[in-house]
């Protein structure tokens, strides 16, 4: 297979997506195929659109490689074969500013000699350039995002004496003052109580509400109502795309997870 | 006093300086949970100072400085390229290159009659800090009487610190969050290269004087003993330091003194003590942490 770089491609082939229609889409991702360089491609023929202002969830199950995926569209595989992935209308690489990846939570040392506020500006490092310091202004917008989290009393606390759910408001916070508009996240609610996890969607809720776009990886399926108004179902391939309503049906869920639902159906 | 100034000042201060360039470094190799990269390195640059010797048939420092220099650059490149082209680890990858190198560093030293001349295993283990005298230049000033090795390590350290401050944002944010600094505009592989040389330039500087077993110890026991007190990465690095000169300069006393009071004649290795001393410290360290815990819970 030839790999073929989105510059390579283009956008504007067909009429009916103009280039300048598709400048304004956080995401566009169209034949994506991706794995770790094995004989088979753990995701293969993606091809999605984001709209601007929504929250999508990601879900599958186990293996069904929603964590490939989101890696695959930020270029953190090796192995990766596109026709177009464009953030924003244009390469990852001119769009990195706006776009924040929010690792698993499992993902991250949490035994790192650092505070919740030092962990939040990092999200600041890139505006500040090298050779500075972080200075009052960035400790300032820094605090104001863990404000916005819910965070605003832990600010000093060592991130390894927060709770789990803590430390996920805290990525999603360093997120917040890297003043991304397109928010990638690998299972925000794993291993969270109920009421963190309440917590946690009411923040990115307000985030897409000022005009932040979400795409989260989850595995709850009775809570993807809750949450989330539009859904992608993953399989290896994508299954369904749509709002949650018109997804969530035993169809689709029987044809991804294999769930004895035929009788429904 | 006087032979204090003359015998033991100058190796305690060789001794220190190298605690500040390693030391500094390591603390980047502790938080990146890397600090078996210090020890392959040590290793690494063995075959380079062989072979530097072997070329130009002297032990000047020049050549064996160059020569181990490139050792450590390449064995670099080479685990790098390992790590690519296999489906090994990178720690992996880093103990496979860097044991070769070793072996070949040994399997030099064996054949090519090195050992009989000059190039001792001892020095190359444990320094040769009993052996940095200050003499007052008969002319000129003061200066002139400090060893060379003085210089090299005070250059190193130098070198460490300056980078350590300049890159610091960075470095934490790679040994923090690694794909994250992608997005913030480091380019993680530019820069984890250019710490790996960094490091070797300073274990190479430090190799004549303090040898290769304290080289090692500087490199992961301040960090490590740090580790478990630290609330930020500076505290991390100010606290290593602070701790390390404290336990380098009790055990450098120890080492040259102790012996006297048991009326022996001679002292012990003062390397040798500094290491096992900075080694012993570091379980205490954790021990010392977790009793804290259980106080406060």
């Amino acid at each position: 297979m030839k790999k073929i770089t989105s510059a390579q491609k283009g956008g504007g082939r067909d009429p009916v997506n103009s280039p300048q229609r598709n400048s304004t889409l956080p995401l566009e991702v169209r034949g994506l195929s991706a794995g770790y360089g094995g004989e088979r491609s753990v995701v293969h023929d993606i091809a999605f659109t984001l709209a601007p202002s929504t929250m999508t969830a990601l879900i599958g199950p186990n293996g069904a490689g929603k964590s490939t995926l989101l890696k695959a569209i930020l270029a953190l595989l090796p192995e990766c074969h596109a026709e177009r992935i464009a953030f924003f209308g244009t390469e990852l690489s001119a769009a990195r500013a706006r776009v924040a990846y929010i690792p698993q939570r499992s993902a991250i040392d949490w035994n790192f000699p650092a505070s919740a506020l030092d962990v939040v500006a990092m999200g600041l490092y890139r505006k500040l350039g090298f050779f500075r310091r972080v200075g009052r202004d960035a400790r300032e917008t820094a605090r104001a995002a863990l404000e916005t989290v819910g965070l605003g009393a832990v600010s000093t606390a060592p991130i390894s004496e927060l709770s789990g759910g803590q430390q996920q408001r805290v990525l999603i916070a360093r997120a917040l003052a890297q003043d991304a508009d397109l928010l990638i996240l690998d299972e925000p609610f794993a291993n969270v109580d109920a009421l963190t996890e309440e917590r946690i969607a009411e923040v990115l809720r307000g985030l897409r509400d000022r005009d932040r776009t979400i795409l989260a990886v989850h595995h709850d399926l009775r809570s993807v109502r809750r949450h989330f108004h539009d859904v992608m179902v993953l399989n290896g391939s994508l299954l369904a795309k749509g709002t949650a309503v018109e997804v969530m049906t035993d169809a689709v869920l029987a044809e991804a997870y294999g769930f004895p639902l035929e009788r429904n159906a | 006093m006087n032979a204090f100034l003359h015998i033991d000042f100058p190796a305690l201060a060789a001794a220190l300086l190298a605690l500040v360039g390693c030391g500094t470094l390591g603390n980047w190799l502790v938080l990146r949970k890397e600090a078996m990269t210090g020890d392959a390195i040590a290793h690494a640059v063995l075959p380079g100072l062989v072979a530097g010797f072997l070329v130009t048939g002297t032990r000047s420092v020049a050549a064996m400085f160059l020569g181990a220099a490139l050792a450590g650059v390449g064995a670099i490149l080479l685990a790098g390229w390992v790590r690519a082209r296999t489906k090994t680890g990178a720690a992996a990858a880093l103990g496979i290159v860097f044991t070769a190198c070793f072996a070949l560093g040994v399997a030099l030293l064996e054949t090519r009659g090195a050992r009989q001349v000059d190039l001792d295993p001892e020095c190359v283990l444990f320094g040769s800090l009993e052996t940095l005298f200050y003499v007052v230049p008969a002319e000129g000033s003061w200066i002139a009487g400090v060893p060379r090795a003085i210089w090299s390590l005070a250059a190193a350290a130098c070198v460490a610190l300056t980078f350590t401050a300049m890159f610091a944002k960075e470095l934490t944010l790679l040994s923090f969050d690694r794909e994250f600094a992608r997005f913030s505009g480091v380019a993680p592989r530019a820069l984890e290269r250019a710490l790996l040389i960094v490091v070797s330039a300073c274990v190479v500087a430090s190799f004549e004087a303090v040898g290769s077993v304290l080289v090692i110890a500087f490199l992961a026991c301040p960090a490590l003993i740090a580790a478990p007190h630290a609330r930020s990465v500076r505290g991390q690095i100010a606290l290593s330091l602070a701790a390390g000169a404290a336990i380098a300069t009790g055990a450098y006393f120890l080492a040259a003194f102790a012996p006297q009071l048991f009326g022996a004649r001679s002292a012990l290795n003062a390397a040798g003590m500094i290491s096992a001393a900075l080694a012993a410290a570091v379980p205490l360290s954790h021990i010392a942490r977790s009793m804290l815990n259980r106080r406060r819970a």
